[in-house]
């Protein structure tokens, strides 16, 4: 027992021979595979050898002979804790389906198999049947296994991992009822998703390997659509019954909402505090008018409060009622308040009139705020805040928009397909070109000062860093300035002392899987949780909350029991 | 058996049954329908106009109904003419490749999988998923086309000796796609490498597979 | 606009298909207002659209198989296990995965037949992969009779640089060894340190040319051969090749990013390449964690 415990991850040549190195000299050894088999990468990276064999030779006989290595293939790691400088590790090691103890290596299965599918084992050279065996040099007669995927691709991809096989498949059937049915089993914001969302799920469709993806997002919008325009009532599915406890949660957007949603549907109250006059959050007061509009929004949220869920407008946390007693008062109190806080550009001349930052615009534009828009306003940033900030103050009437970005179109994060919209607009890039400071008359900007850049060298992560030009200073002339490069939540309205782990960008450390932050009976998510990030990310952790709150609420319950 | 109808010189297949929930045998008709679709699926694969397979429903009781039916549909076929006018592929070429419907509709692959798909509609597969009938097709399509393919090839490499490119030729199909399906028989034990022509590697089918055939 | 590797998917009938569009106002009834941009599909589209859909799926759930296997060795029931190990001690390796995000578009992955993976060609050279160990054309399965590597990234930091290099150099050897009539070139830029670093392996190297050049680009002629456009010491011109494979960066797999976060190291691929010869682990900011050296 007093042998040290070594896990080896990676089951290459190169972790082969670590892990026999190790188990000779004296250690017990676990080697850790996330492949069904043993003993890849077998060319050297950091010689060349020049002979008929430069291959690798790695002795996978000794290693299954040896008594000190135990070898646990197709397996992942979950979770690692570590303490006291011990390690624990949850592993998951996925089913092969199939005894190795019994099967006889008779390959019949193979070849009844009425799957071809893509060999991912071997980058797409020939196929592989659904059962298949691997690399029969590493086990008696390599591993057979069945491959299952947990989810299709799009599935994985989906931040909420909706079943975008079935509901696609269930319209495509006429189904659109059923359809909108599968989408609601994990996210309450068909019409509002449908509308906004970056759709990673597309960018991953196989169907692109040959022609287009297929519009995931329009389906999902479609289906809602459908069900508003013919004026179905949505069904309010709900427990008979209610659980007694009751929830507080903070903030009305989409992860406080589906929060709330889906502690209804686990059969509990809530009440939701939201600081501003209407509910929505970003939805709300974020994304544009022109991509989400107001009534639309609230059709949606209206039908989630149905549920039994209790909204209090106009309450701001730390002002109006304390986060204290929310804690006395509720069973559990969930944050979702979002990143609301534009960063400042850090440069000279940032306060004078004209100057705003990207996230404040956008939300006083959405309140119907006038302010005098005239002439030529600049956005500064390459993201989807500043593509809405662009087209929004085209809308408000500014005789030119121009966007100001340091690297290249294509390093810019926002959606393609935004870029070509503002394009499309009218809407006028500068690219390669950084802002040095704000130049102004009596305290009103009259032009910014900016430096032009060009891309250097890739860094260690393979990304070239935009460097600037010496003596290319120039001056672009403009009254208004809106800085869209990033926001950050802000959580004053918690108490100082109440002992809560706050990371450097100013967002709750969570758990992943319940979202409890470190004070229990305290969970977030959202962007207050994430920094800021795409609005079906809130809306799957705000879900993912709700179970971990519904499991917490009951774990206390027994215990008082 | 409409493969087989084919083969025979049939110019057009009709299947009529019952309405769906009407059914003496319960789900007969929905396991007909399924049966008719996939024997259109191989068929048109194998170059046969599909118009020239139909199904559809009409109980004893609505007799004007089915001689509207076949009416129609004798109609259809005789617009279309005789086998090979108005298909994809003509007479000789056609009646060579019809047998291979018939054999890829006979084995034991395609009649499992067809007869899972009711069970699949209703209670789900091992895993419990539920499949739409959208599902259903997308899938039969691809197991259809990776069937026929393969009976194609072990037909051709059952008589001699062939590289991709001969195989190629004489199916009418993409060169990667034949070097697909013949590295997986390879894989299955059902065709080997004997030997290189040149630069050509020439695959024939093994012992095993034209037993099986 | 999306960059991709090349994927096979079965050719349905209804490939290619459109996709569909979503219906939008003009930009002229834009300005000034705020109406909805998009109007989404109408029912016609969204039917078209959801058919598009291929229903991605990989073990269907069939269970022939487990009605043929005589020695019943097939059960669908059997469950993942989850289970905790323990340990005082932790050793990284890279294990495998290559990078095509940098692949430059004009190289013709997943466009060209005959243009394939480092990746690619080393399971073609592994005896247990899918060719069993011939080296063939993914187009018609035919022996190359000449084969160039191409440098497939811009450029890369000089260790990253070096260990792609080797890799691909060292299967341009395993290559000779099987095909000995071939003939086989390397093209890549940048070549000066590497040289002076292998200087000796490479002096040596008999009937692999190896060409400080960079391929402006890569295109499928007669034959489905691949023609490639090499920029030289300033001059164009032009080759034909029957395959060509693209010597890509490593990375690291997004299970070792992951574990390395968890575990409050950042890594990346380079952390795996020492800078000399030496031993077999190579020692990180903790203590208890190695990582597997990649010589």
């Amino acid at each position: 027992m007093s042998k040290k415990r070594i896990i080896v991850f990676g089951g290459d040549a190169a972790g082969v021979a670590a892990a026999l190195q190790q188990a000779e000299a004296g250690m017990q050894v676990t080697l850790v595979e996330s492949s069904p088999s043993l003993g890849g990468e077998l060319l050297p990276q950091t010689k060349i050898v020049d002979g008929d064999s430069p291959f690798l030779q790695p002795d996978l006989e000794a290693l299954r002979k040896h008594p000190n290595i135990e070898v646990i293939t197709n397996a992942v790691v979950v979770k690692s804790m570590s303490a006291n400088g011990k390690y624990t590790f949850q592993i998951k090691r996925n089913t092969p389906r199939v005894d190795m103890e019994k099967c006889t290596d008779c390959k019949e299965c193979i070849r009844v198999c009425p799957i071809h599918m893509y060999d991912d084992f071997n980058e797409g050279v020939g196929f592989r049947t659904a059962i298949d065996y691997f690399n029969p040099e590493t086990a008696k007669w390599g591993e057979y296994n069945i491959f299952k995927e947990d989810m299709p691709i799009c599935q994985a991809t989906c931040p909420a991992n909706l079943n975008i096989r079935s509901y696609a498949a269930l319209i495509a059937d006429g189904k659109y009822a059923e359809s909108l049915a599968v989408i609601r089993q994990r996210l309450p914001f068909a019409l509002s998703i449908g509308r906004v969302c970056p759709h990673p799920c597309e960018s991953a469709c196989n169907r692109g390997y040959v022609d287009e993806p297929i519009a995931i997002c329009a389906l999902k919008r479609f289906v809602a659509d459908y069900e508003m325009h013919n004026q179905i009532d949505p069904p309010v599915e709900v427990p008979d019954h209610f659980h007694p406890e009751k929830v507080a949660i903070i903030g009305a957007g989409p992860a406080g909402l589906s929060c709330a949603f889906f502690l209804a549907k686990a059969g509990y109250h809530s009440v939701v505090f939201e600081a501003m006059p209407e509910p929505g959050g970003m939805f709300r007061y974020g994304i544009p008018e022109y991509r989400l509009p107001t009534k639309t929004l609230m059709h949606e949220i209206n039908w989630i409060l149905s549920h039994g869920v209790e909204l209090r407008c106009d309450t701001r946390i730390g002002k109006d009622t304390s986060f204290e007693d929310l804690q006395r008062d509720y069973a559990a109190v969930f944050i979702g308040v979002g990143a609301w806080t534009g960063m400042k550009l850090g440069i000279g001349g940032e306060e004078m009139e004209g100057v705003v930052d990207g996230v404040r615009f956008l939300r006083e534009a959405n309140m119907g705020k006038k302010v005098d828009m005239k002439g030529r306003v600049i956005i500064i940033g390459g993201g989807n805040v500043a593509m809405d900030a662009a087209r929004v103050s085209w809308r408000e009437g500014f005789d030119e928009v121009h966007v100001v970005y340091r690297r290249t179109r294509k390093e810019m994060p926002a959606s393609p397909w935004e870029i070509d919209a503002a394009e499309h607009e009218g809407i006028k890039f500068q690219f390669l070109v950084a802002p040095v400071e704000v130049i102004g008359d009596k305290g009103r900007m009259t032009g910014l000062k900016c430096l032009k850049m060009e891309l250097g060298e890739p860094d260690a992560s393979g990304r070239r860093r935009p460097v600037p030009i010496e003596g290319s200073e120039f001056v672009i002339e403009a009254e208004n300035l809106i800085a869209a490069i990033g926001q950050r939540p802000d959580v004053k309205f918690i108490p100082e002392d109440g002992g809560f782990d706050i990371t450097r960008w100013n967002t709750f450390a969570v758990d992943q899987e319940t979202f409890q932050t470190n004070v229990p009976g305290v969970f977030s998510a959202g962007d207050v949780e994430t920094g800021p990030d795409i609005a079906i990310r809130a809306c799957a952790n705000g879900r993912k909350a709700a179970l971990g709150i519904a499991r917490h609420i009951e774990t206390k319950r027994r215990q008082a029991a | 058996m409409i493969a087989e109808a084919f083969v025979n010189g049939a110019d057009g297949i009709m299947v009529v049954g019952c309405h769906f929930g009407d059914c003496h045998y319960i789900t007969g008709n929905v396991q007909g329908k399924i049966k008719v679709g996939l024997a259109e699926r191989v068929l048109t694969y194998v170059g046969l106009n599909p118009k020239r397979v139909a199904f559809d429903q009409c109980s004893s009781a609505e007799g004007e109904r089915f001689v509207k039916l076949v009416t129609t549909f004798n109609e259809g076929i005789r617009e279309l003419g005789p086998l090979g006018t108005g298909d994809r592929l003509e007479l000789p070429e056609l009646k060579e490749r019809l047998p291979i419907a018939r054999t890829a509709l006979a084995k034991e692959k395609l009649r499992w999988v067809v007869g899972k798909f009711t069970v699949f509609a209703t209670e789900g597969n091992k895993y419990g998923e539920v499949f739409t009938e959208h599902e259903m097709w997308r899938t039969l399509d691809t197991i259809v086309m990776d069937e026929v393919a393969t009976h194609e090839i072990l037909r051709e490499l059952g008589q001699e000796a062939l590289a991709v490119t001969d195989l190629a030729n004489r199916l009418k199909l993409p060169p990667p796609h034949v070097l697909r399906y013949v590295l997986a028989l390879q894989r299955r034990e059902l065709v080997d490498m004997v030997g290189v022509d040149g630069s050509s590697p020439r695959y024939k089918a093994t012992d095993r597979a034209v037993q099986a055939a | 606009m999306y960059e991709k590797k090349g994927r096979y998917i079965v050719g349905f009938q209804d490939i290619p298909s459109e996709r569909q569009h979503q219906i939008e106002i003009e930009v002229d009834e834009r300005r000034g207002n705020y109406s909805e941009v998009e109007l989404g599909f109408d029912e016609e589209r969204a039917l078209k659209e959801a058919k598009r859909c291929l229903s991605c799926r990989r073990c269907l759930g069939c269970a022939l198989c487990w009605a043929e296997c005589k020695p019943e060795a097939i059960i669908f029931e059997m469950e993942d296990e989850l289970f905790d190990i323990e340990a005082d001690g932790i050793i990284i390796s890279s294990g495998v995965e290559r990078s095509y995000v940098g692949v430059d578009s004009r190289l013709g992955l997943g466009q060209c037949h005959n243009v394939i993976t480092d990746l690619q060609l080393a399971r073609m050279l592994s005896p247990a992969g899918p060719s069993k160990g011939l080296i063939i054309r993914p187009y018609d399965g035919e022996i190359p009779s000449s084969i160039a590597f191409v440098q497939s990234y811009e450029s890369a930091a000089p260790a990253m640089h070096a260990a792609a290099l080797c890799l691909g150099i060292n299967e341009s050897i395993l290559v000779r060894s099987k095909l000995k009539e071939s003939t086989i070139e390397v093209f890549a830029s940048n070549l000066e340190d590497f040289s002076k670093q292998h200087q000796a392996a490479l002096k040596g190297l008999e009937k692999i040319e190896i060409n400080d050049a960079t391929i402006s680009k890569v295109e499928s002629v007669e034959n489905e051969n691949v023609n490639l456009t090499i920029a030289k010491n300033g001059s164009e011109s032009s080759k034909i090749f029957e395959l060509v494979v693209l010597i890509t960066q490593p990375q690291l797999s997004k299970e070792v990013t992951q574990l390395s976060k968890n575990l409050g190291l950042s890594l990346n691929y380079a952390n795996f390449l020492p800078e000399a010869e030496s031993s077999v682990l190579l020692a990180t900011d903790k203590e208890t964690i190695q990582l597997v050296s990649k010589a």
